[in-house]
């Protein structure tokens, strides 16, 4: 069980800016959808980051937002592409 | 060239949407790159300041992480705020617990997040009562920031789209 | 008993160091790829990297203010995200260009949905405050996404006056606590529960009802078994 709170801060910035380098200079970046699966480990690491300062409310209500955040940004590129396809 | 206007041709050129947009990330990239390679410290006496991650958790405390002390309608809980001296009420709801949340306590340890969130608890304390009209500042700050963000977006852009249909 | 420390903890300070310089790094690298890629799109997802650089940054002070603050941005940077988006594609796109699909009928679409919102909701509830609302409003939303055929506008109605109500209950909960400091419990209940519960919950549960009329209707109706 990982209760390090070291540990914890270091998994979440390696994938914060991993994720965030992926989204920016990663393989097939210019396609809207691979850029917000990138963004989404970012998610997760300032999950655990917020897990290793145990703020626990905002972890919670984070990721009740973000359950809203990804539909959002997956409508838009939707109906822009579709857009921009006619 | 006078330096009022070089600086209006300096705000004309940034007056489309997406030219704001660039000149605001320059500007933060430029900090960024301050702040990454200028040193910064951290000045230990803060407000409101919380016991060294998981300490609370191994002690096996029912409201870990968010125990800051008092019993609930009998003594106040611990508040390091920035002006005690006009909160005659300070830590009264930091220590409150409903009935329900007070059973849950007795009976369970591993439910401290929902039980200091359950009415009372540090976060209503600051967020409602020594920082109040903070919060109603922040969320209007941003709503109104956003507020002109989108009235820029789209009067900007439709009525210069229909100007140049015009001409 | 560790209650409430003199001084930040050694631990968190050392903490602060790693955490602020993996947040500057992250609105680093969000600005210069804005800067360098001018698709609207790309700039909505970046936006969202930024906002992540930002959170850890406040996230790194380690007190409960930082947390305080942390929370009511999460629930405005959704309202605005919800926003920004909606001007996209009110710019970019018309109401001819819908996708189209066909309603997925599973087994699972027409049992699990209840139960998970069952659960979230009375969580949310059990919450209070933003986090509760934004828990509840998660399982409302999620209740009304997975639904076979969506509710009709006629009855949701009454949904843009409960919040209503909610943000009253709230402003009156808030001028309590200044003017009357003797009854704390009262404005706590009324700001905590009645306010932010009922303001944030409804909002978010209005949003999943919205979606539904993004796609257009596939092969045809479903019904509800």
């Amino acid at each position: 069980m990982v209760s390090d709170p070291e540990a914890l801060l270091y998994a979440g910035a390696f994938m914060v800016l991993a994720g965030t380098a992926g989204a920016a200079i990663g393989p097939a970046r210019s396609d809207p959808v691979v850029k917000a699966l990138n963004l989404d480990v970012a998610a997760v690491g300032i999950c655990l980051i917020f897990l290793a300062f145990n703020h626990l409310l905002a972890l919670l209500t984070y990721i009740a937002v973000g359950a809203f955040a990804t539909p959002i940004l997956m409508r838009a590129i939707l109906r822009v592409e579709a857009g921009e396809r006619e | 060239m006078s330096a009022s206007e070089a600086f209006s041709r300096l705000l004309l050129s940034v007056r489309k949407p997406t030219a704001m947009v660039s000149a605001y990330c320059l500007l933060l990239a430029g900090i960024a790159v301050y702040g990454l390679t200028h040193g910064y410290h951290y000045h230990r006496k803060q407000l409101y300041p919380r016991p060294a991650p998981q300490v609370q958790m191994k002690e096996r405390d029912p409201l870990a992480p968010y125990d800051r002390g008092g019993v609930p309608l009998k003594r106040p809980g611990i508040t390091v705020s920035q002006y005690p001296q006009f909160e005659p009420k300070r830590g009264w709801v930091t220590s409150y617990l409903t009935p329900f949340t007070r059973w849950l306590a007795r009976h369970s340890r591993h439910c401290g997040t929902t039980i200091v969130s359950h009415p009372g608890g540090i976060l209503d304390e600051i967020l409602y009562y020594t920082r109040g009209l903070d919060t109603v500042l922040e969320s209007s700050i941003m709503f109104v920031g956003f507020v002109i963000f989108s009235w820029v977006v789209r009067m900007k852009t439709v009525t210069e789209r229909e100007m140049g249909r015009r001409e | 008993m560790h209650l409430v420390p003199a001084t930040v903890p050694q631990l968190t300070v050392k903490l602060y160091h790693v955490a602020v310089a993996a947040g500057i790094a992250v609105g680093l690298i969000a600005a210069v790829d804005i800067l360098a890629d001018r698709n609207p799109l790309n700039r909505l997802a970046m936006t969202d990297a930024i906002e992540i650089g930002a959170l850890t940054l406040l996230a790194s002070v380690g007190t409960d203010l930082a947390e305080c603050l942390i929370l009511p941005g999460l629930v405005v940077g959704l309202a605005e995200l919800m926003a920004t988006a909606e001007v996209l594609i009110a710019r970019h796109s018309d109401w001819r260009t819908l996708p189209r699909f066909d309603p997925l009928d599973m087994e699972i679409l027409r049992t699990a949905p209840k139960a998970i919102m069952i659960g979230l909701v009375l969580y949310g509830v059990l919450l209070t405050g933003f986090t509760g609302g934004a828990v509840a409003g998660t399982g409302a939303a999620f209740y009304i996404f997975s639904r076979v055929n969506r509710p009709r506008y006629e009855e949701w109605r009454g949904m843009e006056s409960i919040s209503g109500l909610g943000w009253a209950l709230w402003v009156l909960g808030f001028s309590l606590f200044f003017l009357y400091p003797k009854e704390w419990l009262l404005a706590l209940l009324l700001a905590g529960t009645g306010g932010i519960l009922v303001k944030v919950g409804p909002k978010l549960s209005l949003f999943g009802y919205v979606m539904g009329y993004d796609v257009r209707a596939g092969s045809g109706h479903v019904p509800e078994r």
